[in-house]
């Protein structure tokens, strides 16, 4: 492309006749020139019909190889990473489900406790009223006994003191017995 | 890779990186069965065909229309005649080339 | 080498050969094809040697370019055309690599013969002649019958539908072969005023050969892209054309 020869000359399209000392050669234009055409056809042919050869034999079936391998290996790979990622969902999915399940298993069991100790609470507490109750009613006797107790004790000593005021002041005996009727009247009168 | 070092972990955050796992492998397999490369529909290759079409129409009408004179001695009327068609032939190669890269254009293929 | 942008399409015997009356003798460019042909098998095969599930650059390349025509196949033919696409791929990467390897300075570029062209479109062309009228019969015929067409018209459109088929192989070997052509020998031209305007004795002469050196280079970016497309609009029409082949209602 690039020449550098000095005595060049301006070369046109036109200037299509050049003088040259191949053999063989007639002079016009090169790729119009029919003295090369059957070996031109010759080696086309051997050379076109060669590589058609190698090319349909040999390299393209390769390249086809190794092609459908590598679609074959990237669509196996999808797969297996489809599995394994449908696996680990399944896998989430159950600890979900085992996670749900233990949940209200816990619930039951807390709700079942909580009646059960209620119930204990109450029964507690009942017995524990009736208990109360015994006792109080027990104390109440008791302490209305001592009070009839502590009443008959007052009546006879103010009684006597009644009996010993009247023979003191009056000097004159009085009966016990009329005595403790008064008492019993006036203690009856107050209450 | 453990739970413990990201917030937020736990079987939700599996879910989510779960379902961008699913949404990548979708992706993944239609990339791989488009993966056939598309061939340069350049209109500049049409352009470059439609050249030659009308000059050789030309030459093979000529030369038909020449060669049937010859051996039917009417010239110079098919000539004339089989030149004109030849135009036109080549003319319907280059309407057809049109026609059809502008189909392919529509992404109708062929 | 001369500064004549001709001489790089020139035909030079190296091995003389005479089969059956005819030259064929193997010239620079038949050892060019080989050579093409040979690079690419070592290549294409080697590349995939490793046959590695995760690609190296090398085989990413061999990889690309097979999902590449595989998808031109499929989408322009059908998945009945995949019988095709061994020389689809064929076809795409020894066009490729000659117009590749031609872009290199003083290499010879065979893609720039019509007769190679050519025979490659007629290869195209009479395989899909063979396989329509194989498959189909004469319905394959029905391809130059337009449907939902008046009748009347049909005298009309039937020569041209015919002469558009004609037209095919031509088209095809001349589009690859006239760019490759074209681009050799304007850059060649332009490389040449290059050398023109530097070996000009006067203090301008360097200078402005700045100009056509843009230019080469900016040409140069082109003549790859160029290399590419015509490799890739070889490779399309082809299965355009088979697609025809396999369905022939358009």
């Amino acid at each position: 492309m690039a020449e550098t020869d000095h005595d060049a000359h301006d070369a046109t399209v036109e200037t299509a006749t050049v003088a040259h000392g191949d053999a063989g050669h007639s002079g016009s234009f090169p790729p119009f020139d029919p003295t090369y055409f059957p070996s031109q056809i010759f080696w086309l042919v051997i050379a076109f019909g060669a590589l058609y050869v190698m090319m349909s034999r040999v390299a393209l079936p390769r390249i086809a190889g190794v092609l459908e391998e590598r679609r074959l290996r990237i669509a196996t790979d999808l797969d297996k990473a489809e599995e394994l990622r449908a696996e680990s969902e399944a896998a989430i999915a159950a600890y979900e489900a085992a996670l749900a399940e233990a949940r209200t298993k816990a619930l039951a069991i807390a709700n079942e406790t909580r009646g059960r100790i209620t119930g204990e609470i109450d029964a507690l507490k009942a017995e524990t009223d009736a208990d109360l109750k015994l006792k109080l009613s027990e104390a109440e006797a008791s302490i209305d006994a001592m009070k009839e107790n502590a009443l008959a004790r007052v009546r006879g000593i103010a009684s006597e003191a009644m009996v010993a005021i009247i023979e003191q002041v009056l000097g004159q005996a009085v009966d016990r017995e009329t005595a403790g009727r008064y008492i019993d009247a006036e203690f009856s009168a107050r209450r | 890779m453990s739970d413990q070092d990201r917030p937020g972990g736990g079987p939700d955050g599996d879910g989510d990186r779960l379902r961008e796992l699913e949404r990548g492998l979708r992706a993944a397999r239609k990339a791989d069965e488009g993966n056939k490369p598309a061939a340069d529909r350049s209109g500049v290759a049409v352009a470059f065909r439609l050249s030659t079409e009308l000059v050789a129409g030309a030459i093979v009408g000529a030369l038909v229309g020449y060669g049937l004179d010859y051996l039917l001695g009417t010239s110079p009327w098919l000539f004339i005649l089989c030149f004109v068609f030849g135009v036109a032939g080549g003319f319907l190669n280059v309407a057809r080339a049109g026609i059809r890269s502008e189909k392919r254009n529509d992404g109708n293929g062929r | 080498m001369s500064n004549d942008p001709i001489h790089q399409f020139q035909i030079k015997p190296i091995v003389p050969l005479e089969i059956g009356g005819l030259d064929v003798s193997l010239t620079n460019s038949g050892l060019y094809m080989l050579g093409a042909a040979a690079a690419l098998t070592v290549f294409l095969t080697m590349s995939m040697g490793g046959r590695a599930l995760v690609p190296g650059r090398v085989q990413s390349v061999t990889e690309l370019i097979y999902g590449f025509i595989a998808d031109m196949v499929r989408s322009t033919a059908g998945s009945d055309g995949m019988k095709f696409f061994p020389l689809v791929f064929t076809l795409f990467v020894f066009i490729l690599f000659a117009n590749m390897v031609g872009m290199f300075p003083y290499a010879f570029t065979f893609t720039s013969h019509i007769v190679i062209t050519a025979v490659m479109a007629l290869l195209v062309i009479g395989i899909v002649v063979f396989y329509g009228f194989y498959k189909h019969g004469l319905h394959f015929l029905g391809l130059f019958v337009p449907k939902g067409v008046p009748w009347v018209m049909l005298p009309l459109l039937v020569p041209i539908e015919i002469f558009s088929f004609l037209v095919r192989p031509v088209s095809l070997s001349l589009r690859l072969f006239a760019n490759v052509l074209a681009g050799h020998i304007t850059l060649k031209v332009f490389a040449g005023f290059v050398a023109t305007l530097a070996a000009v004795e006067a203090w301008w002469g360097v200078p402005a050969a700045g100009l056509p050196l843009l230019m080469t280079v900016a040409l140069t970016a082109l003549e790859f892209l160029v290399a590419f497309l015509q490799a890739f609009v070889f490779a399309i029409l082809t299965c355009v054309y088979l697609n025809d082949a396999i369905h022939p209602g358009h």
